[in-house]
């Protein structure tokens, strides 16, 4: 599992732009059918609720990760500590069918330890 | 915070990055606990004025009703106090994208009906339920039955903010 820093893995099946208006939370507005693996280091994070959020650059293109909310996250080991910023991160997700920067995290590995988000 | 309205955040921008907006955002507990009481607010507002609604429309007449009115009205009250103290608390952790949101909005506005038709309703009616049964009046009961549909669909509304 080491790869070099900053590196980024982006399986992209089809990009689906279209979709509802104003969508914001649930996963019906993200395409689970085009699932991205990004692995970078963190640039922004939010441990907050509704949700978590983090946000990193691959290739240039910066991502919107949206996380769990904090209780779901603490509970199955992420701890706010371990978002810091610099860390490299790998996300496994699918992107919004709204804003094509955002992205739905189903796990994320910090540390060598993974951890499912759903 | 990221996600927040760009420009002018108005006044939903600056209910989020208040105090309490940041609260509710940071603290571990306070959330899912808002959560908790809006769904308990929600079913002491919804079943006690919902049997009300089904009692103007002729169910259940072994209670009269003015005692129906009575027996049940404190309760939806109550109910909807602790609807509307957590629902401020959850909007104010997210409040710049809730407002552009489709559903929030028609919830809001289906919210204000709702209460127009509560108040509506006690100033036609108050001093009439005596006789309700001897003479239901059709608008009485047109709003008992708009109440009922209302409630459910503000309930459900809401349920698919965290969906949208």
């Amino acid at each position: 599992m080491v790869r070099p820093f900053a590196t980024a893995t982006v399986i992209l099946a089809a990009t689906n732009l279209a979709g509802p208006v104003a969508a914001h939370h649930g996963w019906s507005s993200y395409d689970a059918a085009t699932v991205l693996t990004v692995e970078a280091p963190i640039e922004t994070a939010s441990y907050a609720y509704p949700h978590g959020e983090i946000t990193i650059v691959s290739e240039g293109k910066t991502w919107r990760c949206v996380l769990a909310p904090p209780s779901r996250m603490d509970r199955r080991g992420l701890a706010q500590e371990m978002l810091a910023t610099g860390t490299v991160v790998t996300v496994v997700g699918y992107p919004s069918r709204v804003d094509e920067s955002e992205m739905r995290v189903e796990r994320i590995t910090v540390d060598g330890q993974t951890i499912e988000l759903r | 915070m990221e996600h927040g309205l760009a420009g002018d955040p108005g006044w939903a921008g600056v209910l989020e990055a208040s105090a309490l907006g940041m609260m509710m955002r940071e603290s571990l507990f306070l959330y899912p606990l808002a959560n908790l009481v809006h769904l308990l607010g929600l079913s002491l507002l919804i079943a006690p004025i919902g049997l009300l609604d089904l009692r103007l429309l002729g169910f259940g007449r072994v209670v009269s009703v003015p005692d129906a009115s009575r027996l049940l009205t404190p309760w939806t009250a109550a109910g909807l106090f602790l609807l509307i103290a957590s629902g401020l608390m959850l909007f104010s952790a997210d409040a710049g994208p809730l407002v552009a949101t489709d559903v929030f909005q028609l919830k809001m506005l289906l919210l204000a009906l709702n209460l127009a038709n509560v108040a509506v309703f006690r100033f036609l009616w108050r001093g009439h339920l005596q006789d309700w049964d001897r003479r239901p009046p059709l608008i009485g009961r047109l709003q008992a039955v708009l109440s009922l549909a209302g409630w459910l669909l503000i309930g459900s509304l809401g349920r698919l903010i965290a969906y949208g």
